[in-house]
């Protein structure tokens, strides 16, 4: 690539300008963490389905090592177990919305996974990809954190760590990279009557999830609005209008940009989550 | 760094070294002269590259070349049939008068190309929203639904 053209505005910043690296492509998920490990002056990073791994290296990111997980097997698999999906990391978007044990135990999860980006986004992008991208702007985080969905880390000691999906953005972006952990499946629980609403017609405004299970207990989880989901529990019990304005009055301040600003975000939380709310309670159980 | 890969390219097979930061337009329009994947936003967003990878519409500009090894790759240029004649959904675009520039043309093409495979017959609003993935910078969208529409109720576009 021509660097005189690049610095002119000729040529696309990103095009060609990905330096090169090592590449390793193993099949198990042991030697994708060993390959992790690197020298304290190298980087490595994994890559799914790549979109956001790509865009992050044209922006100039450069790391040394790139371990590709397209062939590492026990993360491409969809399977149910006691009361819960366990959905592989490497599962494409597009799977979600057509897989048929999905469709049986979380319809309502895969209609909202259909309305993700695009079919071209879809098909190559992943579930763990969109997690580990910590986008303020992506939905998957959102609606697994409404669904009390757990997060399953394989780590370099051997061990196994399990994070609540809405506890995830307690745990400081880069950390997780940085200790070579790598996610490889999604525990979603299917059972207690759950119903899931999702709204994202504000984006990039605001995106709201909300999920009620059949005890009277809900979640509501937004994004867009925040540099990560805010997820919060309620009780199904008052008035949708009562408990939208707590939960909008409760919410962190959030993000001012070109979009929005702190204030019109909040008030379109609360009016989204009474409308969410309010169309769960007439979908009944 | 360099990859050994092996390609099948509108039927031909392939052996090309490549630099691992070599993405797949690059290899398909300066490697192998198919010059109908463009390069337009070259984030994956425009779908300009669209290409076709094991039938899947694929941004080409955001795909590292060694990701496809082994892939069987539909370029526009794989579509032609004997002595040059248009693919039918090649033909419906040509009736709907479904391109202007052209540029977004060939991975719009390609695109409806992996609808039609899926769904040979489907309804407005599914062409409107698999269409949807990509851009067309003079705004043609009307005509470009309309000939996915003629190229499936002639049920030849798959």
């Amino acid at each position: 690539m021509d660097h005189d053209l690049m610095e002119a505005g000729w040529v696309s910043r990103g095009h060609g300008s990905i330096a090169t690296f090592e590449l390793i492509r193993p099949t198990r998920v042991v030697d994708a963490l060993a390959a992790h490990r690197v020298a304290e002056d190298s980087s490595a990073a994994y890559m799914a389905g790549g979109i956001d791994q790509i865009n992050r290296m044209q922006d100039g990111a450069a790391p040394d090592r790139v371990i590709d997980l397209s062939r590492v097997q026990g993360l491409t698999g969809i399977s149910e177990k006691f009361g819960a999906l366990n959905i592989g990391a490497g599962v494409t978007h597009h799977r979600i919305e057509t897989d048929p044990m999905i469709a049986s135990l979380a319809p309502d999860l895969a209609a909202a996974w259909a309305t993700f980006g695009n079919i071209r986004v879809r098909m190559a992008g992943t579930i763990g990809g969109n997690i580990m991208a910590r986008h303020p702007n992506y939905d998957g985080p959102v609606l697994l954190a409404a669904c009390g969905a757990r997060y399953v880390f394989e780590k370099p000691d051997g061990m196994t760590s399990l994070i609540d999906a809405d506890s995830w953005p307690d745990v400081p972006p880069g950390a997780d990279a940085a200790s070579g952990a790598l996610l490889t499946r999604i525990v979603i629980p299917t059972g207690g009557d759950r119903r899931l609403v999702f709204d994202r017609s504000l984006k990039p405004v605001i995106s709201v999830a909300v999920a009620v299970d059949g005890n009277g207990g809900g979640r509501a989880a937004m994004g867009c609005a925040f540099a990560e989901p805010v997820c919060v529990a309620f009780d199904v019990g008052a008035n949708a209008g009562e408990i939208a304005a707590e939960i909008a009055g409760a919410l962190p301040v959030p993000i001012r940009d070109v979009f929005a600003g702190s204030d019109y975000r909040r008030r379109m939380a609360r009016v989204l989550l009474e409308r969410q709310i309010t169309l769960l309670a007439e979908m009944g159980p | 760094m360099t990859e050994q890969i092996e390609l099948f390219v509108n039927d031909e097979e392939h052996f090309i070294t490549v630099d691992t930061s070599e993405m797949l337009v690059d290899v398909l329009r300066d490697r192998l002269g198919l010059k109908g994947a463009k390069i337009g936003c070259d984030r994956g967003v425009c779908g300009a590259c669209t290409v076709l990878v094991n039938g899947d519409p694929t941004a080409s500009c955001s795909t590292f070349a060694w990701r496809v090894d082994g892939a069987r790759i539909v370029t526009i240029e794989g579509l032609a049939g004997e002595e040059g004649a248009l693919d039918p959904v090649q033909q419906a675009f040509f009736e709907a008068g479904a391109l202007q520039c052209g540029y977004c043309t060939p991975g719009m093409i390609l695109l409806a190309k992996s609808l039609l495979a899926r769904n040979p017959h489907p309804d407005r609003a599914e062409i409107t929203d698999w269409m949807g993935a990509n851009i067309c910078r003079c705004t043609g969208y009307k005509m470009i639904i309309d000939a996915v529409e003629i190229a499936a109720a002639t049920g030849e576009g798959q």
